[in-house]
């Protein structure tokens, strides 16, 4: 970790424009809980509070607020040149690397605890069981996941932000609804696994195929896999003065 | 001929000299605004699909349009294999279930063709010729909708070859199929505008490319699954209301509405409300997506 | 000039070196070495200086030979940024720095404790002469005002070595002066710096030592007198048009200032020893042999041409 190039992300990534982008997306998982409230339905407030953070949280608002974050820490610098300035101290690849990587997903789970914690409580009209808190800690894990593997994609590709939203939408929504079996390689799934787990939700509220144990295995291996190959990368990254 | 002779002697002075290397003005005719529009229109609709452009730029637009074939021609495969068996795929249910690729494809190509443009500042160029703003504007939307419509078309046709070759009387088949073609065409086009027009309101505000990519695609995600969340959780009116929030839902109303097609639980049948109402709002979404685009380029200052 | 080991390694040295992207050769086999001074880069645009210097800063990895500073290869060696200071061509900067803590970041990245990272940031904005704009975003300099603060930031450490990719961009004429004389001021203090640039007149105002790059080859080194002798001394040709090309061509070859005129494709070739004479008789003998000029183009005179005049010999 380097505290100024952590300094200098930061401000980088909580640009006033992004910034608000991700607040509005944040805000509507408030709003619907609230909405909700209103209707005045407190019998079912559980499972829809459930489907609520599992959905919209961690299946929409966790990925894209990663996405925009982790491919932005690096990826947007590169592109943009001022890479340059960074690269060229005696500092290793490899802190550049753990920095990015530890801003990015602090900034994203930030982003996406906050206003889950926020909808969890007006939705459940309290802790819920468990299922908040749960929630809430499984997204802090699950934005990490993926912003190691959104910050690696971006030193593979210059346009990992439609890489990763591929991956989002058509391995984690599509495929996962079609083949079970590609649910053991979904964050999402890892997410909901760990929520589960944190908060000892009662199985019946959180529909999880993913146990704990390949949950940890799977999250560990994409964790290291992630950080190691943008390591890897950037180590030997070629900038060439042309343009991209 | 004369205008060339007669400056080809160059200028000099003792010191200096300045030579006439021929170039001269264009005072011929000028094909004029249709061929302008018509010009930007197919460069547009050539780069949605990257060519002229680096393989880099293909992979994304061929992928997406692969994906989206990949299904039905595993479908007609199955089909040629054991006629008969049951398919999950038919016409009416194809592109409703293939919506989210055509969403990225809008995500990932409309900023594509208008970010560009703003960022680099290059629109007082478009606008200084016989092009007009809103010609830009329409041009740019025609081109997306064109690029959607070939998408979303290329797995129906291969639908309809598909039952088309594996019958054992082709010509018979092709006449029982011929009654479908409607369908082919028509699913297709209402799916391609309201998509187009929504992502391009968004893409033309946005210059930067990553930021109009991640709004485009988080307006089609969170609609989807707000409209989804409050249809099941809500109650009475409400969750009867809620799915008319999700783009997606309206257009496969549409498409039942337009083109009579029926999808067992589909979130349409769940509504229970009248079709033309989705057709209603979907006609709003192309109108206003379109109404945005043009008054964006009308006031952006070029 | 050879990469053999000297008892003390140089500044910077290139050994044979080759760069190729795919099948596109940028550098083709490259050797030199600097020790202090300003040495210039001086090619056309696309010839092959950005990749050089981009080799040279461990930014890209040579194909072929070795790029060593200070006698360390200089790809995958981060602890060589210590003793040198890059200015890159491209323009960005982090926009929402102002101009002081761009040069204070990078002080500190540098690794220059805090307590003395304002002091040399201060010190390398005093130079670049960026005071009064020193606590506004860099978001709203000018060109040149950015090109400094890049500046500041590559001196903010002090570094032996000073790399800079087409430093006077964007620059007016003063401000152009102004950091030509604190380039030279620096060399002067013992430091080696290398720069690029495609314009004759930079590299002549500034550099003591010339490297010129023509399609990726090395296609003259040395003082810069000298070559810029070599250069004007050469034949100048020109390509002519006419009524009669080939009557034409007998009554110029009587000319004692025409080194030669072949006919060829339909098209005459003109070689002369004395630029200014030949252009002041061509139309006189023209007028005289009652021929008609249609055209007359000087062939070499972008300086492009100088360099494969140069590349060719």
């Amino acid at each position: 970790m380097n505290g100024v190039i952590a300094g200098i992300t930061l401000r980088q990534l909580l640009s006033r424009r992004r910034t608000l982008l991700l607040l509005l997306l944040g805000g509507v998982l408030v709003l619907v809980a609230g909405v909700f409230r209103l209707a005045g339905e407190e019998l079912r407030a559980l499972p829809f509070t459930a489907g609520l953070l599992s959905n919209l949280g961690a299946g929409t608002l966790m990925p894209l607020v990663a996405l925009l974050f982790g491919t932005g820490a690096l990826g947007a610098e590169i592109e943009d040149g001022t890479a340059t300035f960074l690269l060229a101290k005696p500092i290793s690849r490899r802190t550049v690397v753990l920095t990015k990587l530890a801003v990015a997903a602090g900034c994203s789970a930030a982003l996406t605890c906050g206003p889950m914690l926020l909808a969890g409580l007006i939705g459940a009209g309290g802790l819920g069981d468990g299922l908040v808190l749960g929630m809430v800690a499984g997204a802090a894990i699950g934005s990490l996941l993926y912003c190691s593997v959104f910050v690696a994609l971006s030193l593979i590709t210059s346009r990992a932000l439609v890489f990763g939203l591929a991956y989002v939408l058509i391995w984690e929504g599509l495929l996962a609804g079609l083949f079970a079996g590609t649910r053991t390689f979904s964050i999402r799934q890892q997410t909901l696994a760990f929520a589960d787990a944190i908060g000892s939700i009662p199985r019946t509220i959180l529909d999880t195929p993913l146990d704990l144990t390949s949950a940890v295995v799977v999250g560990a291996f994409v964790l290291v896999g992630g950080t190691l190959l943008a390591i890897r990368r950037l180590g030997s990254f070629e900038i060439s003065g042309e343009a991209a | 001929m004369t205008r060339r002779e007669a400056a080809v002697v160059p200028r000099e002075s003792a010191t200096g000299a300045i030579y006439d290397l021929g170039y001269q003005g264009y005072d011929g005719p000028r094909l004029g605004r249709r061929a302008a529009i018509g010009t930007l229109f197919w460069a547009s609709l050539r780069a949605a699909f990257g060519l002229g452009r680096s393989g880099r730029s293909k992979i994304v637009p061929w992928g997406l349009t692969a994906i989206v074939i990949i299904p039905a021609a595993v479908a007609g495969a199955i089909q040629a294999i054991a006629p008969g068996a049951p398919s999950p795929f038919t016409y009416d249910n194809y592109l409703g279930e293939m919506q989210i690729l055509l969403a990225i494809f809008v995500a990932a190509q409309a900023p594509e063709l208008v970010s560009g443009d703003q960022r680099h500042r290059v629109l007082s160029l478009y606008f200084s010729h016989a092009l007009a703003r809103i010609d830009y504007a329409l041009a740019k939307l025609g081109a997306l909708a064109a690029a959607l419509f070939i998408m979303a078309i290329a797995p129906m046709l291969v639908l309809f070859l598909a039952s088309v070759l594996v019958a054992a009387d082709v010509t018979a088949a092709f006449g029982d199929q011929l009654g479908n073609l409607p369908q082919v065409v028509g699913a297709p086009l209402v799916y391609a505008m309201p998509l187009a027009a929504l992502g391009m309101a968004i893409a033309a505000f946005t210059p930067r490319r990553a930021y109009a990519t991640g709004a485009i695609i988080a307006v089609f995600l969170v609609t989807g699954a707000v409209g989804a969340i409050l249809a099941e959780a809500g109650s009475g009116r409400m969750s009867q209301i809620a799915p008319l929030l999700n783009p997606f839902v309206l257009i496969d109303g549409t498409r039942d509405w337009l083109l009579g097609a029926t999808v067992p639980d589909s979130p349409v049948r769940a509504a229970n409300l009248p079709l033309p109402l989705f057709g209603g709002l979907t006609a709003a979404i192309v109108l206003v997506g379109a109404t945005a685009v043009v008054w964006r380029y009308r006031r952006i200052a070029a | 000039m050879t990469g053999a080991q000297t008892a003390t390694p140089a500044a910077v040295e290139l050994a044979n070196v080759s760069r190729w992207y795919g099948n596109v050769v940028a550098v083709n086999d490259i050797s030199f070495r600097l020790d202090g001074g300003v040495t210039g880069l001086l090619g056309p645009n696309g010839a092959g200086k950005s990749t050089i210097l981009h080799m040279v800063a461990g930014f890209l990895a040579p194909s072929s030979g070795t790029v060593t500073v200070d006698g360390s290869p200089a790809w995958r060696h981060p602890e060589m940024y210590r003793r040198i200071g890059l200015v890159p061509e491209r323009e960005a900067v982090y926009q929402f720095l102002t101009g002081r803590e761009f040069a204070t970041a990078n002080a500190r990245l540098q690794g220059i404790a805090p307590a003395e990272a304002a002091d040399a940031a201060a010190r390398a904005i005093g130079l670049v002469e960026l005071e009064d704009a020193a606590d506004r975003p860099i978001g709203t300099y000018s060109k040149g005002m950015r090109q400094r603060a890049k500046v500041a930031g590559a001196l903010v450490h002090d570094p032996p070595i000073l790399l800079l990719d087409e430093p006077f961009n964007g620059m007016d004429p003063r401000q152009r002066l102004h950091m030509m004389e604190l380039l030279r001021r620096m060399a002067a203090e013992g430091r080696t710096i290398l720069f690029s640039s495609h314009i004759l007149e930079e590299v002549e105002r500034l550099a003591e030592r010339v490297l010129v790059i023509v399609a990726g080859r090395l296609a003259a080194s040395g003082d810069f007198r000298e070559i810029r002798r070599l250069m004007t001394d050469r034949p100048h040709t020109f390509t002519i048009r006419s009524s009669d090309d080939r009557a034409l061509a007998s009554a110029l070859l009587i000319e004692p200032t025409i080194a030669g005129a072949a006919l060829d494709g339909g098209l005459l070739t003109v070689r002369t020893n004395d630029f200014g004479a030949f252009s002041r008789a061509v139309p006189g003998i023209a007028r005289r042999a009652g021929i008609r000029l249609h055209e007359l183009l000087p062939t070499d005179e972008s300086l492009e041409s100088v360099f494969s005049y140069l590349v060719r010999r």
